[in-house]
């Protein structure tokens, strides 16, 4: 039988937070998104602020209603990504199977003879690890720990006890029980739609989720028939993928949320070229070629009319548009802007017609159909060959002194923008 | 909390593989580290910075070490 352990950090950012900052600790905080205290959200709230409902991903009056006293402190993911890097080293020092599932959260798998799940050796191994957290990187940085039979049900275990807990799902006798005392969408794969369609057939809790045939959940569901299937029982086969042998990114991109809202063509297009800079850079880093370019902005709030679905109390909705082109495979910065800009003047006066004045709040551009850059003919125009010179150059400049310390004139006045890893830590740059 | 991002001079000390700031000297005061409560790193091109999140007498100050030039700043603080 199979061991596995999930480890989830406890309100990740805000731990953090309070450990760096002990004049923080035991209050109310809220870490802000993107390194900034405006247009942006709460991305972590501490225990504290949770107590008073507060939640991740929202709005920052929001949490400031459900809780005057919290204090907002802009997130640091240099901090974030540090304090990763040291759990996963000691995670590391008990066994190579570990599965890095996102920034504050991994499944780890042992072997020998640390015994069944719930065997003591196991126990003390999540109990050792605890310790050594609170000894080496922080004395406030707690985790949650479940430990199991496989993924699915260690992730559970470890989501029933929060703060600080330790909890064994010894088998699948244990599973059942658990299962038939949680909610539907308490359980990994299961959200608010997939819980909705079941509950629209009748089923309402794994017990009866356990009495539909597989043929029914195939014909509702596809082939995630058979994973509902499966959970309901308990049973998950998947194994642990190591950081190192999972797949490349599939798409890179970037977005930026602008400190006001615009709709200056010359401003919108010095944002767009700098994203793509960001993007351009990250492939020719990788050395790889996209092919589809996507682009994509964000309209700024607009008052609510009758019949149009409110997203925020306050009266105001999202609108935004995308869409996305082919191009000759490229990782050249000024093509796939070309690219970007075009599609955006084709979606943007959909915009302008809303009755906002084509104001925008965000955009953003991603380059997908990715491959490998294949050695290029020495081309015989010299425009070309001085063109690729200049930008291995800028590169070269920009990786030794910093993010646009050469760059564009263009951009020279534009606002400043930083890269954030992503919390799923797919981009494999930020190397763990 | 107070971002200011003033040069210091600071006395460290070596211990294992690691360097720990034992004292620091700013607004005409010299300020003992009590404790260290988180150390992380950042990059700017190549350069290597060391951050130092530190508490003394119930204060925060956060010192930052360009190791590249050799030089630490006062980046942020929160006092009563």
């Amino acid at each position: 039988m199979r061991t596995i352990l999930h480890i989830d950090f406890n309100s990740y950012f805000a731990t953090v937070e309070q450990q760096a900052n002990p004049r923080l600790r035991g209050k109310p905080i809220g870490v802000t998104g993107g390194d900034r205290m405006v247009r942006t959200v709460i991305e972590a709230a501490s225990v504290e602020a949770k107590r008073f409902g507060v939640k991740t991903g929202m709005q920052i009056w929001q949490a400031k209603q459900l809780c005057p006293q919290i204090i907002l402190v802009q997130g640091d993911c240099d901090k974030y990504l540090e304090t990763t890097k040291r759990f996963l080293a000691i995670l590391n020092s008990y066994s190579p199977y570990l599965e890095v599932f996102s920034i504050d959260e991994c499944f780890l798998e042992v072997t020998g003879d640390s015994g069944p799940p719930q065997g003591r050796g196991t126990v003390k191994m999540a109990q050792d690890i605890k310790s050594r957290i609170r000894n080496e990187i922080g004395e406030w940085i707690t985790c949650s720990i479940g430990i199991s039979y496989n993924k699915l049900m260690a992730k559970l275990a470890g989501s029933l006890y929060k703060p600080d807990g330790l909890v064994v799902i010894a088998d699948e006798q244990a599973a059942m029980w658990i299962l038939d005392r949680i909610e539907l969408d308490e359980i990994c794969g299961i959200g608010g739609r997939i819980k909705k369609r079941l509950n629209n057939m009748g089923i309402f809790n794994f017990a009866q989720l356990r009495k539909v045939p597989l043929e029914a959940l195939l014909a509702s569901f596809k082939s995630y028939g058979q994973i509902l299937y499966h959970m309901a029982r308990g049973i998950d086969e998947s194994p642990i993928v190591p950081f190192y042998e999972k797949e490349e990114v599939k798409s890179i991109g970037h977005r930026h949320t602008i400190d006001h809202d615009t709709n200056n063509p010359e401003e919108i297009k010095q944002i767009l070229l700098k994203l793509t800079e960001l993007v351009t850079r990250r492939l020719r880093a990788k050395k790889l070629v996209g092919k589809t370019i996507h682009c994509w902005y964000r309209a700024a709030f607009q008052m609510h009319t009758p019949g149009v679905e409110l997203n925020l109390h306050t009266g105001c909705v999202f609108t935004g548009d995308d869409m996305q082109a082919t191009i000759n495979p490229t990782q050249d910065g000024l093509e796939i802007f070309k690219a970007g800009w075009k599609i955006f003047n084709q979606i943007w006066p959909a915009c302008r017609q809303a009755g906002i004045g084509g104001k925008i709040r965000m955009i953003g551009v991603s380059v997908s159909n990715l491959r490998p850059q294949t050695p290029q003919n020495l081309s015989l125009l010299p425009e070309m060959n001085r063109q690729e010179t200049i930008i291995k150059t800028v590169d070269k400049i920009n990786d030794k002194y910093g993010e646009f310390t050469l760059q564009r004139g263009i951009l020279l006045d534009s606002s400043k923008m930083r890269r954030m890893p992503n919390p799923f830590l797919s981009d494999r740059r930020f190397k763990l | 909390m107070l971002e200011i991002s003033e040069p210091v001079n600071v006395w460290v000390f070596f211990k294992g593989n690691s360097i720990q700031p034992w004292c620091f000297f700013w607004n005409k005061r010299q300020i003992k580290v009590e404790k260290i409560n988180l150390v992380h790193t950042s990059k700017e091109g190549s350069n290597l910075f060391y951050h130092f999140s530190v508490s003394s007498g119930g204060n925060f100050y956060r010192l930052q070490f360009d190791a590249g030039k050799m030089k630490w700043t006062l980046e942020a603080v929160e006092e009563e």
